[in-house]
């Protein structure tokens, strides 16, 4: 039998090995084993279940926080952005009116805008904020006003 | 028991928390005790480069870590046992590869794909120092004179320190699997009695 292993390897092995015996161990076994180094293994099996099912409560306690605070950013985010769209339902209307006859408005024109025989004030509002959003309405009025 | 893998679980495979906590629940006294056990017993033989470690905390880091437990492919406690064993490998390489030990802040790191390793997996291992060799060495003899009480465990346990294989042990000592089984944990409790970690604490140093 060659003796490849240094002891260093055996050691590392025979850890696994023994280690490996512990299921290998009755229940019985294993329960007298808790009540010799003094420790009761009904409460002792107990107390693992419990602080285990406490760190999958707390793991998902930490995935709804995390959930929340993303939700309250983003809130907070379109609560105080600043469009720079016109103020009145009036001004807005006029604006969309403009926009939707320009010739390079209509890529960004989508189909659910086009199609609106009579877009509501909320309509326009929504349009023109998306189109803030993206950066395209500066754009827009920029080229715009370079054309003419 | 299954030998967990360390591929990534894709999200459709990988257990819910409701999951989980169903078979936390569904685990036997008897269970818990033994994985609690093997925690305890893993963690000892690291023994200074414990880093603060428990059993506890590896029990834990367990479930909670990066891991993710594919319950089409092992159960609930072979994915906790495969979990405590490579945690606590991934440890105790880390701490052969840094002479002198470094602190951690974990046990272990996982890539974008999902595969555990250490930062020093890649390094050239420079191999057991003669400390470390002379160590393993007295621990080994330290443990055989432990079983001196206990021929058969002790045969056992001079064969199997001879490469012999487990299979061959038994042979070797005409012994039935029930035997060999009730001598292997004769041998861990002789160790674990002895307080196997303090003979072991030059580990790693």
């Amino acid at each position: 039998m060659s003796d490849q292993r240094t002891d260093e390897e055996k050691l590392d092995a025979l850890i696994d090995f023994l280690g490996d015996s512990i299921f290998e161990a009755s229940d019985e076994e294993i329960r007298e084993e808790f009540r010799m180094s003094g420790v009761d293994p009904d409460t002792e099996a107990v107390r693992l279940k419990r602080m285990m099912l406490n760190a999958v409560k707390a793991f998902r306690q930490r995935a709804i926080t995390t959930s929340r605070e993303a939700y309250d950013d983003r809130i907070t985010h379109l609560e105080t952005k600043h469009y720079s769209i016109p103020n009145t339902p009036e001004e807005r209307r006029k604006l969309f009116s403009f926009i939707s006859q320009q010739p390079q408005s209509a890529p960004y024109v989508t189909a659910q805008y086009r199609d609106l025989k009579d877009p509501t004030d909320n309509d326009i509002e929504s349009y023109l904020k998306d189109l803030d959003d993206l950066g395209l309405l500066d754009k827009l009025l920029h080229d715009s006003s370079d054309e003419k | 028991m299954t030998e967990y893998s360390s591929r990534r679980v894709p999200d459709e495979l990988a257990a819910t928390p409701d999951e989980i906590e169903a078979a936390i629940t569904a685990l036997t006294p008897g269970e818990w005790l033994k994985l609690k056990r093997y925690a305890d017993w893993r963690i000892g033989a690291l023994g200074r480069n414990t880093d603060g470690w428990t059993g506890d905390r590896l029990l834990l880091a367990a479930v909670t870590g990066t891991r993710r437990w594919n319950k089409k492919n092992v159960d609930f406690k072979g994915f906790l046992y495969g979990a405590i064993r490579s945690i606590s490998s991934n440890r105790a390489r880390s701490c052969k590869k840094q002479r002198p030990a470094a602190p951690e802040a974990d046990f272990r790191e996982e890539n974008e794909e999902g595969e555990l390793f250490s930062p020093l997996d890649n390094a050239q291992a420079p191999g057991p120092s003669p400390e470390q060799q002379v160590n393993a060495t007295q621990t080994l003899d330290l443990i055989e004179d432990l079983l001196k009480d206990d021929e058969k465990a002790l045969r056992v346990l001079v064969a199997w320190r001879e490469d012999f294989s487990p299979a061959e042990v038994r042979e070797l000592e005409s012994l039935s699997q029930k035997e060999y089984n009730a001598i292997k944990i004769r041998i861990y409790r002789r160790a674990r009695a002895a307080n196997f970690a303090a003979t072991y604490d030059k580990r790693g140093s």
